[in-house]
């Protein structure tokens, strides 16, 4: 099998083109246009690299720029939402209201107005509330 | 903190019943405060008729003003009363006995209301029927109004501590979130949770006690918060030492012997958590100004 190859490529050694091909070739290649090449593809090369390098700049910065933007964000979001000066006041508030609206004082003060107001009707008074007024008197 | 938030949670929890909605409250009052003028008024009328021809008609009208008044507060105590649902057993069982009592003294009320409608009433009689009445509110009406009224204000008292628990444990879910922001510093606003957290222990301890003079049975008060939960999701806990006690507002339980008197200092105790809470806000704006 080697014998063989090397005979094939022996054989090929003594191929030579025929003049007309070489002719024609020859024409074809200087008649084609001429390409400034090695300046153009070395500068492309490097504004590809260039870009990619600032782009890849960018993106760093946006990403460690939004990451600090995020987290600002969201702490101030958070702050907003717990801290809120104003919503704190207004529940504070509506506590206060809601304990000062509530029964207790209301109550007391309504019985002692209901228990004069049937002592006037009545034109009676207990012996305590005499013992009260006269206590105002003296006092 | 963890001693604090232990505490808060050992203490147990609040029953936290569905309290009267604050709008509903607010118009009950107003019909009320309106009943209670033309008490005044009527009163007032009176006191420049007496003597007079038109003395009978005023002293009924009085009277009349006044046993509507005692109606419309009856049948707000009684609206009051059974708004709050979710109840312990406990409680629900009070809560039905004071129904039923207010309920028999608002029909002895519309009967005497509708025996003030007599032509023939004479100015003696409107003056014993005054008397009556007077004798009847001292010695049944007030005392078991008394009760329903205690009932309302320490189940009222339960929801304003849950406001202040709920918002506390907002607070401590954001300053855990917070921990690893660069603008916000934790450790100066923690000291301040800490303190508005001593307050909510003192809201509920009173409230505890005010709910154990109300019912006959002592219910164990239990939070809604998980003390797990809640070290789980401040993740603060561990780190916080303890509080200093809060001695600013809260008066020793030994002189407060009222449930008004004992509920009143409750919610102005989550009130100073609200102020603690305040000046976190006021801190953290600082801090985000820096």
């Amino acid at each position: 099998m080697e014998e063989q190859i090397l005979k094939i490529l022996r054989a090929f050694r003594g191929i030579t083109p025929d003049a007309d091909f070489t002719a024609r070739s020859r024409s074809i290649v200087a008649g084609a246009p001429q390409r400034r090449t090695i300046a153009r593809i070395g500068f492309f090369d490097s504004m590809k690299l260039g870009t990619a390098m600032v782009l890849a700049s960018v993106l760093l910065f946006v990403l460690v720029g939004g990451f600090s933007y995020f987290q600002l964000t969201n702490t101030a979001s958070v702050a907003a939402s717990s801290f809120d000066f104003e919503m704190l006041n207004a529940e504070a508030r509506k506590i206060d209201i809601r304990i000062q609206l509530g029964e207790a004082t209301y109550f007391n003060d309504s019985t002692q107005q209901m228990a004069a107001a049937l002592n006037d009707v009545s034109e009676t008074t207990t012996d305590e509330e005499i013992g009260a007024l006269l206590d105002e008197i003296v006092l | 903190m963890k001693r604090i938030l232990t505490t808060l949670l050992m203490t147990g929890i609040i029953a936290v019943p569905a309290a009267p909605a604050f709008a509903q409250a607010l118009a009950q009052s107003t019909e009320l405060e309106n009943a209670k003028q033309a008490v005044v008024t009527k009163v007032a009328e009176l006191q420049e008729a007496k003597g007079g021809d038109a003395e009978l008609d005023k002293r009924l009208e009085a009277l009349t003003s006044v046993v509507a008044f005692s109606i419309v507060e009856t049948e707000d105590l009684i609206k009051k009363l059974e708004a709050f649902t979710s109840l312990s057993v406990e409680a629900t069982e009070l809560q039905n006995i004071l129904l039923d009592e207010l309920a028999d003294l608002l029909l002895y009320q519309k009967d005497f209301f509708a025996s003030l409608e007599d032509a023939d009433l004479t100015l003696d009689d409107v003056k014993a029927l005054a008397a009556q009445y007077k004798e009847w509110r001292d010695n049944a009406y007030t005392p078991h109004a008394q009760k329903a009224v205690e009932f309302v204000l320490v189940f009222q008292g339960a929801a304003i501590v849950k406001i202040g628990e709920s918002r506390f444990k907002k607070i401590a879910d954001d300053l855990r979130r917070l921990k690893s922001s660069k603008l916000i510093n934790v450790d100066e606003l923690r000291p301040l949770l800490e303190e508005a957290g001593q307050f909510l222990k003192n809201a509920i301890a009173l409230q505890q006690e005010a709910a154990d003079a109300l019912l006959p049975d002592p219910i164990p008060l239990t939070l809604a918060l998980n003390e797990e939960e809640i070290i789980e999701e401040t993740g603060i806990a561990e780190e916080v030492s303890e509080a200093a006690p809060a001695d600013e507002v809260s008066a020793p339980v030994e002189e407060i012997i009222t449930i008004k008197g004992l509920i009143t200092e409750s919610v102005d105790n989550v009130k100073a958590a609200y102020g603690k809470f305040l000046a976190m806000s006021e801190l953290v704006r600082e801090m985000l100004n820096r």
